[in-house]
Parts: C-alpha cells; sequence; structure tokens
C-alpha cells in the first residue's frame, strides 16, 4: 500500500539511501558493469539487505532497485520494477519507498512522435508498480529525456523529485545548465530538484549553494564519495565516510534538508548523514524566466529584445527557403539577431504550401545551436504542440487570446508542457479601440490561464500595436493597457514595428514608441534588433536610465557599431577571384558591383557559374581539394544572394532536386555539401533533413515532381533503407533520375538498388546535367 | 592520419597537402570547443559472451581477433557534445570550416582512443600481458547492433555521456567505442583493413592506421 506523501513532505529532513551498485558489486561479488535490475529476478535476498542496510542506517527514502531497469533500453522492465518496489517494500515498511529512474543511456530522437514514444515508454514504466509513494528521477544528463520522464511522472499524480548529473563548471555533458534545469523541471511539476552522482561532496558544494540560491522548490544533494580511481580493477571512491560527512554538514547548512549519497557511499557513510541536524529553507523565487537548455533569462528586470526576423510574412527569401527546407537559413537569422543583441527568438514559420509543424519542429532543433530561448508563435495549436515537444528549456508560447476557442485549446498545452504564454488582448468581437476593454480581456485570459495551472509570473500580456497612422490615439491604447495590466501581476509584450506602418522614416517612429513601451514597463519588445535605430534608441535609454555601467556600456555598444561597419568592408576583388578564393564577403560585394553593369541572370551566367566550373574542373582533376570546393560553393552563394534579393528572389532552372538522407542516418554533411553545390547551379534544392522515412521521400517527390531525386546514406545498416526508399518510390515513379551517394556505397550496389551513383558533389554536379527532369 | 594539422590536411585532401590554413583554424577551434572524456572497464571473457554485460560478440571477424582472450577491455571516448553543437552552428554560417572542423573532430575521437589503448597496453604489458589492437563495431562483421551494449556495460551515458539510438548511432557524434583481448600471448590474426568487407569501398579511411 502506497503511503500518503503531504504537501509539507519535502520541507522536511529527509535521508535517502546511498549506492546501490556499490555494494551489489562487494556483496555479491559482481563484475564492474552489472546490470543491477537483474538482481530484482536473480538474487532479491541480495536487494532485500542492501535495503535493509540502508534503512538501518537511518535513510527514510528508499530507492527501489530499478535505476538500471530503464523503459527505453530494457525489454524486462515492467517486470523488474514489480518486482524491486516488492522488495523494497518488505525490507523497509517504514520508509517511504521510491520508484528510481535512470538515465537510460538512449537517445531520444529530435521529433515530436520520438518525444511522444519516450513519454510513453515512462508512463508504463511509472504504471508497473502502484505500490511505490514517489517519483525520484536522477543522474540525468539530457534534458530532453528528463522532461519526457517528467511529463510522465506527472500523469500519476505522484510528487517528484528530480535530480541531474552536473560537472564543476555547472553543465551536464550534453550542456544543459543548472538554472535551466530546475526552471525547466519546476514548470513541469518537479516537488524537489537536485544533484546527484559525477562529483563528491566537497566539490558538489558550490553546485549545491548555486542550486539552493535559485530554486523556488526545496532541494536534495546526493553525491559520490568523492572521485573514482581504479584499483586492482577496481572502482574505489576517495572521500572517507568522516570526509562525506564534514562535507554533507557544510552542504546542509545552506538550508538543504533532504541529502543522500550516490556511487561509492556506503551504509557508513548514510547513517552519519542521517545524523547531521538540518532546516530546510528555500533559496529561491519563482518569478518570471525562460530558458533554453544551456540559457536562462530572467525577464522581470529591464526590458528583453525578442527578435521578431524569423517570420515569413513579406519577406519572399525566408519564404522560398522554408519551403524547400532550407533550415541553416534559419539559424542565419537567429545567429544574427543574437550578435545584434536579441535576448529571445521569436519562431513564426506559418506560411501557405509548407507543413507549418514538421518545418516547426526542425527549426526548433536547428535553433538549439544558437541557444537563446525561443518564443513559439503559431496560430496553430497542433505546430505549438509539436514544437513545445522537442524544445528543451521553458519556451513562450505566442499566442492565445481571448476567444474561446483559442483559450480551450492552447492553455493546456502550454500547462503540460511547462511553457508561458501570450495572452493577446482581443477577442471574437476583434482588437477594442479603447486600452479599458484591452485591460478586460487581459482578466479574462490571465483568469483562465491560471485555473489550467499557468502562475501568473508565466502570462506576457499583449496590448497589441496598432498603426498609429490607422488610428490616432493606438499607441496611447497600447501604452495604457500595458501600464494598467503590469499591475495584475503578470508580464507584458509587444510588437513594436507595426506603430509605424503607413508611415515615412518607420524606424524613427519605431525607436521613439520604444522608449515610450520601456517607460510604461514593458518586460518584451518584438523588434527586428538589427535595425540600427531600436539598437541605438535601445542602447541610449539605457544610458540615460542611470544604471551603474550604462554609460561604458553605451559607448562600447556605439564603438561596436563602428567597428561592424569597418569589418564588413571587403577588399576589392573581380567576382571570378573571389569565388575561386572562396572568400565570401568579397563575392558578395564583387556581385553587388556587378548588378551596375548587368541583370542578376547575366552576373550568374557570365561569372558565377564558370567560376564554379572552374573550381569543379580543378576538384575533379585533383588541382583542387574538397575544402577549396566548399569555400567556393559558399563564396558563390553569397554572391547569388545578392543577386537573389535584387530580384526579390532568385529565379531558379526550373528544376528541382529534391534530397535528403535516408531513415535511420543522421550523417548529414555530405547531403550538405552537395546542397551548397548544387543549389549554385539554378537548381531548386528542396531538402527533407536527415532521417527521412521513405513515406515522406515519396510524398514529397509527388509534391514536387517532377524532379530529380537524391538520397545519402552513410552506414552500412542504412544502405539497406536507401535501397527500400528507392522501391517504394519506383513503384509509382518508374523512370525518375535517383541519384545516390554517401560513404559505404559503390557504384556497382547503387546500380543494384536503381541509383545512380555519385561520388561526391562536384560529381552530382555533372549527373543532374544528364538527368531528364521530366 | 593522426589528430594535427597535418593529418586534417591531409585526410582532407586526400593525402596530398600537408598544410591547409582551414584545418589549422578547425584545429584550434576545435581545441576551445572539445571536452574530451574517456571511459574504460576490464572484464572477463567466456566464449563469446562479456561476463555480467549482456554483451555478445557476433561474427567471425572478432571471434578471431579475440582469440586466446580470456578478458576484454571495452572503451569509449567522445570529443563531447559542445562540438557537436559547434557544427550545427557552422554548418549554417561557413560550410568549409564545418567540413573541416568535422574532420578534425573525427580524428581528435580516434586519437583519444590510441591515447587509451596506448596507456592500457603499457598496463597489460606491466602485468606481463598482451592487448590486441582495437576493434570496433561495423569492423568486418561484427554488428553496429552491439553498440548500445557496449555503451550500457560501460555506463557511458552516466560517465562521459555518451548516449545512442535505436539505430545504434551514438550522440555525441563524435564518439567511438572499441573493444581490444587481453591475452597471455597472442596466436590468433589481429584484424586489419584488409580483412574488411569494405576495404575497396571505404572512405573513412580512419581504420587505415
Amino acid at each position: 500500500m502506497a503511503k500518503n506523501i503531504s504537501p509539507r513532505f519535502f520541507l522536511e529532513k529527509h535521508t535517502l539511501d546511498g549506492a546501490f551498485g556499490t555494494l551489489a558489486i562487494e556483496w555479491g561479488n559482481l563484475p564492474a558493469g552489472f546490470a543491477s535490475e537483474r538482481l530484482n529476478r536473480e538474487n532479491p535476498e541480495l536487494v532485500k539487505r542492501i535495503h535493509e542496510a540502508y534503512y538501518n542506517a537511518g535513510a527514510d527514502i528508499i530507492c527501489a532497485n530499478t535505476f538500471g531497469a530503464n523503459p527505453l533500453k530494457d525489454g524486462r522492465f515492467e517486470e523488474d520494477v514489480k518486482a524491486a518496489v516488492k522488495i523494497a517494500r518488505q525490507a523497509a515498511p517504514d520508509a517511504f519507498i521510491a520508484l528510481d529512474t535512470g538515465s537510460s543511456g538512449v537517445t531520444i530522437g529530435e521529433s515530436a512522435e520520438a518525444f511522444d514514444a519516450a513519454v510513453k515508454a515512462y508512463g508504463k514504466f511509472y504504471a508497473a508498480s502502484d505500490g511505490y509513494d514517489l517519483i525520484l528521477i536522477e543522474t540525468m544528463t539530457d534534458l530532453k529525456e528528463l522532461r519526457a520522464a517528467l511529463i510522465a511522472a506527472k500523469d500519476t499524480g505522484k510528487p517528484v523529485m528530480c535530480s541531474m548529473s552536473f560537472e564543476e563548471n555547472g553543465y551536464t555533458f550534453f550542456g544543459c545548465g543548472l538554472e535551466s534545469f530546475v526552471l525547466t523541471a519546476v514548470s513541469l511539476g518537479a516537488s524537489a530538484v537536485g544533484i546527484n552522482c559525477s562529483l563528491g561532496s566537497r566539490k558538489m558544494f558550490p553546485l549545491a549553494e548555486r542550486l539552493q540560491a535559485v530554486s523556488p522548490v526545496p532541494v536534495f544533494v546526493k553525491p559520490n564519495a568523492g572521485m573514482p580511481k581504479s584499483v586492482n580493477g577496481r572502482t574505489v571512491y576517495d572521500e572517507s565516510a568522516e570526509e562525506f560527512e564534514a562535507a554533507m554538514q557544510k552542504i546542509a547548512s545552506l538550508g538543504i534538508a533532504m541529502l543522500g549519497g550516490c556511487c561509492g557511499t556506503t551504509p557508513e557513510y548514510i547513517k552519519r548523514v542521517s545524523k547531521i541536524e538540518r532546516t530546510c529553507k528555500i533559496g529561491g523565487t519563482f518569478g518570471s524566466k525562460l530558458c533554453s537548455a544551456n540559457n536562462c533569462v530572467k525577464t522581470d528586470g529591464s526590458t528583453l529584445t525578442v527578435g521578431e526576423r524569423i517570420n515569413p510574412t513579406g519577406k519572399p527569401l525566408l519564404k522560398a527557403a522554408l519551403a524547400d527546407g532550407d533550415i541553416d537559413s534559419v539559424v542565419r537569422l537567429g545567429l544574427k539577431q543574437k550578435e545584434d543583441g536579441a535576448d529571445l527568438l521569436d519562431v513564426n514559420v506559418g506560411m501557405n504550401g509548407i507543413d507549418e509543424t514538421a518545418v516547426m519542429t526542425r527549426c526548433v532543433n536547428a535553433l538549439a545551436g544558437v541557444g537563446l530561448p525561443l518564443v513559439i508563435d503559431s496560430s496553430n495549436a497542433e505546430t505549438l504542440e509539436a514544437a513545445l515537444k522537442v524544445y528543451d528549456g521553458k519556451a513562450l508560447v505566442n499566442s492565445v487570446s481571448g476567444k474561446a476557442d483559442s483559450l480551450e485549446k492552447v492553455l493546456p498545452i502550454a500547462a503540460r508542457y511547462g511553457a508561458a504564454v501570450i495572452g493577446l488582448c482581443l477577442d471574437d468581437g476583434g482588437v477594442p479601440s479603447s486600452a479599458e476593454e484591452r485591460v478586460l480581456i487581459a482578466e479574462r485570459i490571465i483568469e483562465r490561464a491560471v485555473s489550467v495551472g499557468i502562475r501568473k509570473e508565466d502570462i506576457y500580456i499583449d496590448t497589441l500595436t496598432m498603426a498609429e497612422g490607422a488610428g490616432r490615439g493606438n499607441a496611447n491604447a497600447a501604452v495604457n493597457a500595458l501600464k494598467a495590466v503590469r499591475k495584475m501581476g503578470v508580464k507584458t509584450v509587444l510588437g513594436v514595428s507595426n506603430i509605424s506602418f503607413g508611415m515615412p522614416d518607420r524606424e524613427d517612429v519605431n525607436a521613439a514608441f520604444y522608449s515610450m513601451c520601456r517607460d510604461a514597463g514593458l518586460s518584451l519588445a518584438i523588434i527586428n534588433p538589427t535595425l540600427t535605430n531600436i539598437t541605438a534608441s535601445k542602447a541610449a535609454y539605457d544610458f540615460l536610465s542611470g544604471r551603474e555601467g550604462a554609460a561604458k556600456d553605451y559607448i562600447a555598444a556605439k564603438s561596436g557599431f563602428v567597428k561592424t561597419a569597418a569589418e564588413t568592408e571587403a577588399t576589392d576583388a573581380d567576382l571570378r577571384t573571389a569565388i575561386i578564393s572562396g572568400l565570401s564577403a568579397t563575392a558578395a560585394k564583387a556581385a553587388k558591383r556587378k548588378l551596375d553593369e548587368c541583370s542578376p541572370l547575366d552576373v550568374a551566367e557570365k561569372y558565377i557559374i564558370p567560376a564554379l566550373d572552374e573550381v569543379g574542373d580543378g576538384y575533379g582533376s585533383g588541382k583542387l581539394f574538397l575544402p577549396q570546393l566548399i569555400a567556393a560553393a559558399d563564396a558563390a552563394k553569397a554572391a547569388m544572394d545578392i543577386l537573389s534579393a535584387a530580384m526579390g528572389g532568385m529565379g531558379d532552372n526550373g528544376k528541382r532536386f529534391v534530397i535528403c538522407t535516408v531513415q535511420g542516418d543522421v550523417h548529414d554533411i555530405g547531403k550538405n555539401i552537395v546542397k551548397a553545390v548544387v543549389k549554385n547551379y539554378g537548381y531548386r534544392v528542396i531538402d527533407l533533413g536527415k532521417d527521412v522515412p521513405p513515406e515522406e521521400v515519396l510524398a514529397a517527390v509527388k509534391k514536387y515532381y517532377p524532379c530529380v531525386l537524391g538520397l545519402s546514406a552513410l552506414m552500412t545498416t542504412t544502405a539497406e533503407n536507401m535501397a527500400r526508399t528507392i522501391e517504394l518510390v519506383r513503384r509509382d515513379f518508374p523512370a525518375l533520375d535517383i541519384l545516390v551517394g554517401g560513404a559505404v556505397l559503390t557504384p556497382s550496389y547503387a546500380k543494384s538498388i536503381g541509383g545512380v551513383y555519385c561520388r561526391d558533389a562536384n560529381d552530382t554536379v555533372s549527373k543532374l546535367k544528364q538527368c531528364r527532369f521530366e | 592520419m593522426s589528430y594535427s594539422v597535418e593529418g586534417v590536411s591531409r585526410l582532407l585532401t586526400d593525402g596530398k597537402e600537408s598544410y591547409l590554413p582551414i584545418a589549422e583554424r578547425a584545429v584550434e577551434l576545435l581545441e576551445k570547443t572539445a571536452r574530451p572524456r574517456v571511459v574504460r572497464n576490464r572484464f572477463e571473457l567466456c566464449g563469446d559472451k562479456i561476463v555480467g554485460t549482456n554483451i555478445t560478440l557476433f561474427g567471425k571477424d572478432i571471434k578471431r581477433h579475440l582469440q586466446d582472450c580470456k578478458e576484454v577491455w571495452l572503451i569509449a571516448a567522445t570529443v563531447g557534445n559542445e562540438a557537436d553543437d559547434e557544427i550545427k552552428r557552422l554548418f549554417a554560417v561557413d560550410l568549409a570550416l564545418a567540413h573541416a572542423f568535422d574532420t578534425a573532430a573525427s580524428l581528435k575521437a580516434d586519437a583519444l582512443c590510441d591515447e587509451t589503448e596506448r596507456e592500457i597496453r603499457a598496463e597489460m604489458n606491466r602485468e606481463g600481458k598482451t592487448l590486441t589492437p582495437r576493434f570496433s563495431c561495423g569492423y568486418g562483421d561484427f554488428p553496429l547492433s552491439v553498440q548500445p551494449d557496449i555503451l550500457f556495460a560501460l555506463d557511458a551515458a552516466k560517465r562521459a555521456g555518451i548516449t545512442v539510438n535505436a539505430d545504434c548511432t551514438m550522440r555525441p557524434f563524435k564518439s567511438v567505442t572499441a573493444v581490444m583481448g587481453v591475452c597471455e600471448r597472442f596466436g590468433g590474426k589481429a584484424f586489419d583493413c584488409n580483412d574488411c568487407r569494405f576495404k575497396a569501398v571505404c572512405s573513412h579511411k580512419l581504420c587505415a592506421r
């Protein structure tokens, strides 16, 4: 029978048990690396003895021997869980039994479906027994896996404590930062957060201190008994029980009342820990924060910048990139905005003709490399949900409105995935013109959001910027509503640049409005950080705010502008030389100059393509090497981008090349090089990405036909998937040209599966020239 | 090819050039980015099973490679997740550098294994024993499907941050696992690239030590 855990439970003193594996290896005379969950079936008596030893040493939370019985890797976990919980209960009837969840060692894929599968597996794990009292998730290093486990745990209704393993620098192996961990875990309902494993008790102190300072919920700490050393083939740890006790005493003095041990600790260590007097203190507050896996941003200080440029509306080049699966363009926009001072990135990929959900999830995954927290912007609830599944951190959902349908669909999604949410002050009646009416809608949204479990700190109200040119008083309405909404204890957000719509010198109007909003206490400004007026206005406002160090920042920001301008000055060189030498900035500049003389198409045909051919020939004859070929492709691309911009979207040669890495394969370097080289020859390359199932390839061929298909595989195992893909596509398109490439392929294997072998990117260009495209 | 500016240059140019500026940039950047980690453990071997683990050594090639061995060392080495992130970022901004960096990271992962192999070999020699060269999943007919169990046996996720997906691909990408046999005196024939069924087409070149 499971025990009832009171709400105050985690505020009390508790002692968790120590290492299981260490004792199992010693007492059971087992080899290192032994899968200890097997003991539940093979040697239950040993499991029981270990639990009893910890219980007798003073532990009142006993972890069932399920750490290694992970649902993502082990087919027999249900049996193990049932047996383990039963044994733990028998060994320590008065203790609280925790179902112990360890990291699986399995990579959770990047798709929403892979995340769902992980949540489902953990759900089964937690449902395998009902005899435990609480859930412990520990030793996690991957925030994605922790999130999956937490969401499944939340569904059980049992209280959850969770911890990750950090290195001394405060990041896990997978680059999850301590603050991001706390914010994400608490937003997903963890009752207590902790750190365990990886470090000894002494080295864990600074991390425990940081954790205690930021956590709004009780904290627990389970260090190793020092650092491991190998002695005569056995792993031993270098902290004695006395040393461990002394260090834990220090950790307890921070106000941390739940303590235990990890690798290398024994009942002797736990006995000493159990005697340490301690009282729980809560060191942090919930506050308003958003995070990516490695970057936690507080939104309750001065106005932060949300970069608005990842949005295809009115941007033909971005539209074309999104339509063709060119996610790198999105990453470049993210990196540029970060460089220009964005604190968060808004991501909107809503446009006709694409699968918004699929493109959004690819963008969210790719933008993890930029590191800024994301604002997931879509009017489609399904897209929002998929993005929140794959997003590692705490995102901001943009948005919910006062419309009944929106409230009903969007708020529960934000709540389930622990996201914050933007509420738009509009409803079925449209956008009210008065500030008062907007505030009424805001009140309704806040009430509903709170009722589904979203904290007020996580609600951001958008009081809506309407063009001042379209109606006098629009600026004031937004600002006045903002001031009123702030008093309700929520955060605020505004899209700044709408204000100047239809007016000349929009940047000036935007900068002035930006300052008005900051004055009114705006939390998040959605703007284009790349516009110098806004950046200058931001720096000047900071300077005038009287904040310490602001003058220095202002001067630094200003000298930064000058420096950037100077750096973009490239050397003079003709377009051909620039491309052949792989100089992107120079090639772009040269292309711009050429546009004074001839049309964009002429520049491409007379200069860029011949230069690329020259490089291709040089590569083919062994005079040039792959790095030069790629650098030339990059430089040609920089020149092509200039031409595209001049034409408002570059025309292609009408020939579509659908390309991807086949299912099961996540190696995409070769595919990306082919894409870069081929694109410059005017082919429209539609990149389906990596690990693409045959059915999706077929669907793309149907959509883009007539076209040529390019498939890449790097591993012997996935070469088989390539054959399967070709077989499926061939059924509907027997005459389609299919080019294949990748490390393990040979011309004869390619032929046997019905593809044309391409040695490399250069070879692909020559093979493409022979394809029919009809 | 060794992990060095020269090694990276040679690998990028089919051995023809000993110095490329981009190789130097890639190595410099990798040295700032990489967080290398290696885990290793010694196990007893019983037939084709590694004692205490779920590992079965499938395939003729590994059996021949471990002939006469009563013990094995398992190792897993990684350049770290930060290098993966850097490759992702570089792909968007500088494809040539991304490619060179990727190549450098592969060489570095291999160099970590070389170093570990040397250390273990010295230890074994001190015990008066012999260590076979290292053998990885995917060599010859030793299937990739053994990869997860090698990582689980080493507890590599917890100790080095290496995980593996259903298709047996590791994350971080630039990670390597290997098996080395321990014997009194090696009478078998160590596996080398000439024994590999992919000899003719292999473009990894990494196994061409």
